[in-house]
């Protein structure tokens, strides 16, 4: 018997969820039911004439004359060159056990993860505008570069060490180096700040065209990269995949209709659904990426992101 | 967002023959969030096994977690992934927050294990012992293991995930699922020869 079955087995195991903790459950998520807002997916034909009858109205009630102009959310967006942000840290001299940094970013916090070769000495290095959430109630006061720091050791007995360092390295720059094991010791965490320079690093994601007041709204791993507007619906995201997807019409939710379009010389495929476009792309350097974006940008519009995304190789 | 296998390992079928698919009462529930609620009923109590045999009691809070999650992502649910691999997907996430008390449940049970009482019959004891031991190297090799390696693990073990849909529901390539798995299962290996009852 292989150590799957094993732990199918003998692995640690439960009681089953009783009726009433199914019941708490359910009742919490109807809760949540009565909240949601709906969206509201109208056949493409009935949304026409929503729109020419919205159209009608104007016109009707501003005078023969002026122009038809859509109404509210159907305004057409505009493409402006956008930027995204940058690691504003480089850690000089990284551990030859480390790898090079990951990043995931949200506002107001920037992190780069170092994965360690063996899995379990990992550096987490964040950098925000903020006092970092401690980690243990209890710290022991240290300096770095001149400035006072505290480090905070996570309480797990048995368990595998954890320290986190944080300080406020330049008015309103906080930063936190958390290590791991190896690295989940004082003069570890001493010596990686020493070599924390001001060196902003690209992040390997990136699109440089988007909507006109969109932002960055978060990445993650550097895979996932997220853009919004001012409402929930105005949201486009990059996501680098594994490899293409053979099969986009049946697989993508709500897939209408497929076309062949061209990203960068590459042949690529948009496809139209309910309620977004979906583009799958090859980009410079081999990444396969996919562009949601919602259906108030024109096809071309989209193909036009994705001509600005770029995927930079992850480095040794 | 990428294609995966769309059959889902052990559990096919999920929706009732002349009722909709899982697919489809997500689509159906974005107009009509009330149309979510079949799937709670399909799926809540794998997911609630799952997350209570990695957390035990806690599991009932995340259950209900889970599925509010869910709930709200559902406008960005893919229906190549499955349903029930995506809910595990979102159950492995949310346990992130949760490792430590994970982690001291496996060693508590290593430890209750080691305590179990000898039975009179020898024969049986033996059985009883090996089966303790076993338990006990089991639950201390998951409490040793790194947790992504644990989360690609038990994705496989206990909630029956193929590679592609562990990948897909956890946002990692498939050469780090297999890598971690490979790891993950070297490990436990190792752990029950090295730890042979005494």
């Amino acid at each position: 018997m292989n150590e799957i079955n094993l732990l199918r087995t003998h692995g640690p195991d439960a009681p089953e969820a009783s009726t009433e903790t199914l019941r708490l459950a359910k009742d919490r998520l109807a809760r949540e039911f009565a909240a949601a807002p709906v969206r509201r997916t109208v056949p493409p034909l009935r949304r026409r004439t929503l729109l020419v009858a919205a159209g009608a109205t104007v016109v009707a009630g501003a005078g023969v004359g002026l122009a038809v102009r859509p109404l509210g959310p159907a305004e057409p967006l505009t493409l402006v060159a956008t930027t995204i942000p940058e690691f504003p840290l480089t850690l000089r001299s990284r551990p030859a056990t480390l790898s090079p940094p990951r990043y995931s970013y949200a506002p107001g916090q920037f992190l780069a993860v170092f994965l360690s070769r063996s899995t379990t000495d990992d550096v987490y290095l964040l950098v925000g505008d903020s006092r970092p959430a401690p980690i243990a109630t209890t710290s022991r006061p240290v300096t770095v570069a001149g400035r006072p720091a505290e480090i905070y050791e996570e309480s797990n007995p048995g368990g595998p060490r954890r320290l986190a360092m944080s300080w406020e390295r330049t008015p309103g720059q906080w930063v936190s180096l958390t290590g791991h094991r190896r690295f989940a010791d004082d003069a570890a965490l001493l010596r990686l700040a020493e070599h924390l320079v001001d060196e902003p690093q690209q992040v390997p994601l990136r699109v440089r065209l988007a909507p006109r007041g969109w932002r960055v709204a978060m990445f993650k791993d550097d895979t996932i990269l997220t853009l919004q507007g001012g409402s929930p619906d105005e949201t486009l995201t990059v996501q680098v995949v594994p490899r293409r997807d053979p099969d986009l019409l049946l697989n993508v939710t709500g897939a209408r209709e497929e076309r062949r379009v061209t990203v960068g010389g590459r042949e690529a495929r948009l496809i139209r659904a309910d309620d977004m476009w979906f583009l799958q792309a090859e980009v410079t350097g081999g990444a396969v990426v996919n562009l949601q974006a919602p259906l108030r940008l024109s096809a071309g519009q989209v193909i036009a992101i994705a001509e600005q995304i770029s995927v930079t190789p992850r480095r040794a | 967002m990428h294609r995966v296998e769309a059959h889902e390992r052990g559990h096919p079928g999920v929706a009732p023959p002349d009722e909709p698919s899982d697919d489809d009462v997500i689509r159906a529930s974005l107009a009509e969030p009330k149309r979510f609620g079949p799937l709670f009923d399909r799926h809540a109590l794998p997911v609630h096994r799952y997350l209570a045999r990695r957390i035990g009691p806690a599991a009932d809070d995340l259950l209900a977690e889970t599925f509010l999650v869910a709930f709200r992502r559902r406008a960005s649910y893919t229906s190549g992934v499955g349903v029930r691999p995506w809910l595990f997907g979102i159950a492995t996430n949310l346990l992130r927050r949760h490792v430590r008390t994970e982690e001291r449940r496996y060693r508590a049970l290593a430890r209750l294990a080691a305590g179990e009482s000898t039975p009179s019959v020898i024969e049986d004891a033996i059985d009883r012992l090996d089966a303790a031991a076993l338990r006990r190297d089991l639950a201390l090799a998951l409490a040793s293991l790194h947790r992504r390696d644990r989360d690609v693990l038990l994705l496989t073990a206990w909630a029956d995930l193929s590679y592609e849909q562990i990948a897909a529901v956890l946002d990692i390539p498939i050469g780090t699922v297999r890598s971690r798995l490979h790891r993950a299962r070297r490990l436990t290996r190792l752990a029950l020869a090295l730890e042979e009852p005494t």
